[in-house]
Order: C-alpha cells, then sequence, then structure tokens
C-alpha cells in the first residue's frame, strides 16, 4: 500500500468529518456473557430451554455488536438489520459453538431472517439426547447442527 | 449469464465505462444524521431499499446503507447512462447451488461492467470494472474479536499473525487479510458459504490465488478495506470520494469530478505504486 495515496485521500476530510466518523464509535459498551449449562437446558422443557438460550443468544449480540442486550430486537429483524456483518458473524458463530457445543453454519447465520430463527434451532439441537430434532453434521442445509457426545 | 429482469434494461452502455483495464473505486461517507431524513434523497431507491433503511436497529447504519445505495445507484446510472431508479439489480446464479443469491450485478445478456459494494460504520466501497470485481470494508476489529477469529482463518494467514508481537498490529493485519478475503469470496460469488479458512489472502500476493489481482484501499485509521479483480492487475486505478452533496435530492455524481471546493479528488495511480 503506498502510504502517500493512504495520508493523501483521508488528508482532504476535516473535523467534522472526521468526528462523523468517530460518533460510529463512541456508544460501544462492553458486555459479559455466561452460557447456560448444557446440561441444565437438555434437562427442561422447550420453553425454558427457547427463554434461556434466547438470553444468550441475545447476550452473545451485544457483546459482539457493542450494544446493550436490551436493545436486541431478536423477533423482527434480520442479521444484518441487526449490525451483523461478517466479522462479527464470525465471532458469533465461534462463540456460539464453543459454548454450546454446537455446529452453527456462517452463511446461515448470516441470512437468517431473525435471532428468533437461530434460537429456535439451537433450542431443537440442545434438547435431550433422543430429541427428534436433532441432525448432526456441518451442511448447507442447517443453520445449526448437533455435535453428538463421544462415547 | 445474469437473468434479464423484467421491464428494464440498460439502453446502451452509455458514455463507454469504464475503460479496460480501468478499476474505478469509490469511497462514500455515510451523509451526517442531523441533516440526512432532510437532504439525503431516497426516492431513487427501490421499495426493497427503503424497506432496509428502514429496518436497521442503530440509526447511523441505516443512513450508511441509504447512503451507500443512493451513490451506488447514481454512479451506475452514470456509467450507463440511466436514471439512478433505472438501474435494473440482479443476483446471479450463486455458484455453489445457482439459485440466485450469487453476485449482484447489472440486468443484461453482456453486462457493460461489473460492480461490488460494501458499507460499513459510516463508510462505503462501491468498485466499478469491466472484469469481475470484489470489495469490502469493515470496521477494524477488536483485539478480542481477533483472537476468537484466527483459529478459522487459512493456516498461513494464522502464521502470520502468530508471529506479530503486538495486539494492535494483529488487529490491522486481521481487517487487512479479512477484508482481501471477503473481496475475493464477494467476486467468486461464493460469499461466505466458501470457508474463509480455505483461501489464503495473507500478506505474501505470491501465495493468494492465482488469476486474481487484490488491492488494500485507503480506508482511514477506523477501517479496512480491499477490491479483487479478476486477472492481472489493471492498467489504472482511480480511488475517488464521492462528494456528500453528491447524494443529496437534486444532484448527481459527476465521473469527470476533478474537483469541487472543499472536496477531496482522490488519487489516480498505476498498480505498480500500490504494493498491494
Amino acid at each position: 500500500m503506498d502510504q502517500t495515496t493512504q495520508t493523501w485521500v483521508f488528508d482532504d476530510l476535516d473535523d467534522d468529518e472526521l468526528d462523523d466518523f468517530d460518533y460510529e464509535f463512541e456508544h460501544d459498551q462492553i458486555v459479559e456473557v455466561v452460557p447456560p449449562s448444557l446440561t441444565h437446558l437438555a434437562s427442561v422443557g422447550l420453553a425454558e430451554r427457547t427463554r434461556l438460550i434466547d438470553a444468550y443468544v441475545r447476550g452473545e449480540l451485544a457483546r459482539v455488536l457493542r450494544v446493550a442486550p436490551e436493545s436486541i430486537d431478536t423477533v423482527g429483524r434480520p442479521m444484518n438489520s441487526l449490525g451483523i456483518g461478517s466479522i462479527t458473524g464470525l465471532e458469533l458463530q465461534r462463540r456460539m459453538e464453543a459454548a454450546l457445543r454446537v455446529d452453527v453454519n456462517l452463511n446461515r447465520l448470516l441470512r437468517a431472517n431473525s435471532a428468533a430463527e437461530l434460537v429456535d434451532c439451537l433450542a431443537g439441537q440442545l434438547g435431550p439426547e433422543d430429541s427428534p430434532h436433532k441432525h448432526a453434521g456441518r451442511d448447507e442445509h442447517h443453520l445449526v447442527a448437533h455435535v453428538p457426545s463421544p462415547r | 449469464m445474469p437473468v434479464l429482469e423484467s421491464g428494464t434494461a440498460p439502453r446502451t452502455a452509455g458514455p463507454g465505462r469504464p475503460a479496460a483495464g480501468q478499476l474505478d473505486v469509490w469511497l462514500v461517507r455515510r451523509a451526517a444524521l442531523e441533516s440526512a431524513a432532510e437532504l439525503l434523497d431516497l426516492s431513487e431507491l427501490s421499495e426493497p431499499e427503503r424497506r432496509r433503511t428502514a429496518s436497521f436497529v442503530r440509526p447511523a447504519d441505516g443512513v450508511t446503507y441509504a447512503s451507500a445505495h443512493v451513490a451506488l445507484r447514481r454512479l451506475l446510472g452514470a456509467y450507463l447512462g440511466l436514471p439512478p431508479q433505472d438501474v435494473p439489480f440482479v443476483r446471479e446464479p450463486c455458484p455453489g447451488c445457482a439459485e440466485p443469491h450469487g453476485r449482484p450485478a447489472v440486468a443484461h445478456p453482456d453486462p457493460p461492467l461489473h460492480f461490488s459494494l460494501a458499507h460499513s460504520h459510516g463508510m462505503a466501497v462501491v468498485a466499478v470494472s469491466r472484469t469481475v470485481v470484489g470489495a469490502d470494508v469493515e470496521r477494524l476489529p477488536r483485539a478480542e474479536t481477533v483472537e476468537v477469529c484466527t483459529p478459522a482463518l487459512h493456516p498461513g494467514e494464522q502464521a502470520e499473525l502468530a508471529a506479530l508481537g503486538d495486539a494492535g498490529e494483529r488487529r490491522a493485519a486481521f481487517g487487512r487479510l479479512w477484508t482481501r478475503k471477503e473481496a475475493y469470496l464477494k467476486a467468486l460469488g461464493t460469499g461466505l458459504s466458501r470457508d474463509p479458512g480455505r483461501d489464503y489472502l495473507g500478506a505474501d500476493p505470491d501465495r493468494r490465488p492465482a488469476g486474481w489481482t487484490l488491492l488494500d484501499l485507503p480506508s482511514g485509521p477506523r477501517h479496512n478495506a480491499a477490491v479483487a479483480v479478476r486477472g492481472g492487475a489493471p492498467d489504472q486505478v482511480t480511488v475517488r470520494w464521492v462528494p456528500p452533496t453528491a447524494l443529496y435530492a437534486g444532484e448527481t455524481v459527476d465521473l469527470d469530478a476533478d474537483g469541487t471546493v472543499g472536496v477531496p479528488v482522490g488519487v489516480t495511480t498505476r498498480v505498480s505504486d500500490w504494493g498491494a
């Protein structure tokens, strides 16, 4: 990269214009997230499991978006309207996969119609071992896939 | 081959631009929040674009999206000789499944140009070329994000990041390689349905995918941006700001603008100068 080019293009912005860029970064919040226990998730009914996972997903979304968890609309907006882009989507995928021991399809995550769609898929995968909703294996067809426990 | 959208199609290739071997890159800043609702002209956007504008949680994201799409329509309209609202967009078939969610394109049996649009946190990039092109811009990632996401990268990219001693350097290097990667995946048409660990888009140009040229763009201290073009290096790359006023009602984008008062002109440079 030619440093002269880089400096030249941006040096021509005046202070107000640079302040406008800074606005984008002035409201960042730091959010701590505690994942739910997988054992507990598998032991409760679907409604309670969905509630716990909704709280967890809301927290992870808030963490990667650097906003307050209560500001996340999980029902009516697709991921990109929440502000999820490729890097934040990848971060979300990797954090959820590590915490919940599931496979999450990044492309489908980015195209999800709402966070609730993700929550419902997770709630289906994190039920009891004999749940008929579970399917294993990372593929293009499922947003979330179950990672079977090692025998 | 893109599918023709019913109704409108470009009348001609307009003024015959961009020229062969030319890569035009336009940088866009979002309109100021306090005046965007009054000054930004959304009338040229499609109904789905207007719905998307209104759907963002953060108002600033909506203004960035609208600014990017007004700029895109006015730019492509100028290239194609069409009113902005008549620029016919289409999604090419996905290379993976043939469904219509591949690269966005101009609906034309033989498109006179290719383009790519990206936007993130107040900034947008529009790349226009005769050859297939992909663009990306991203906010500089946090150190924690880099740590979480690095294991998903190509092993060669992971090794490069691990060799950097300073977290600030790793953030910048991650941002550069990720924007190259996404620009490349957008140009391929796969997006992130292709494993981000599969291709090397690190600092060594000789190890990057053959048949493509990757360029790091000037993007200021808060962002990274990159463009991927199919084939060898373009003969000439021009990087310019779209003047903020060009997004307002009644205004147009002048492809020949060489400097309005207070508006940076940009830079024309040969690729050999870039070292990207």
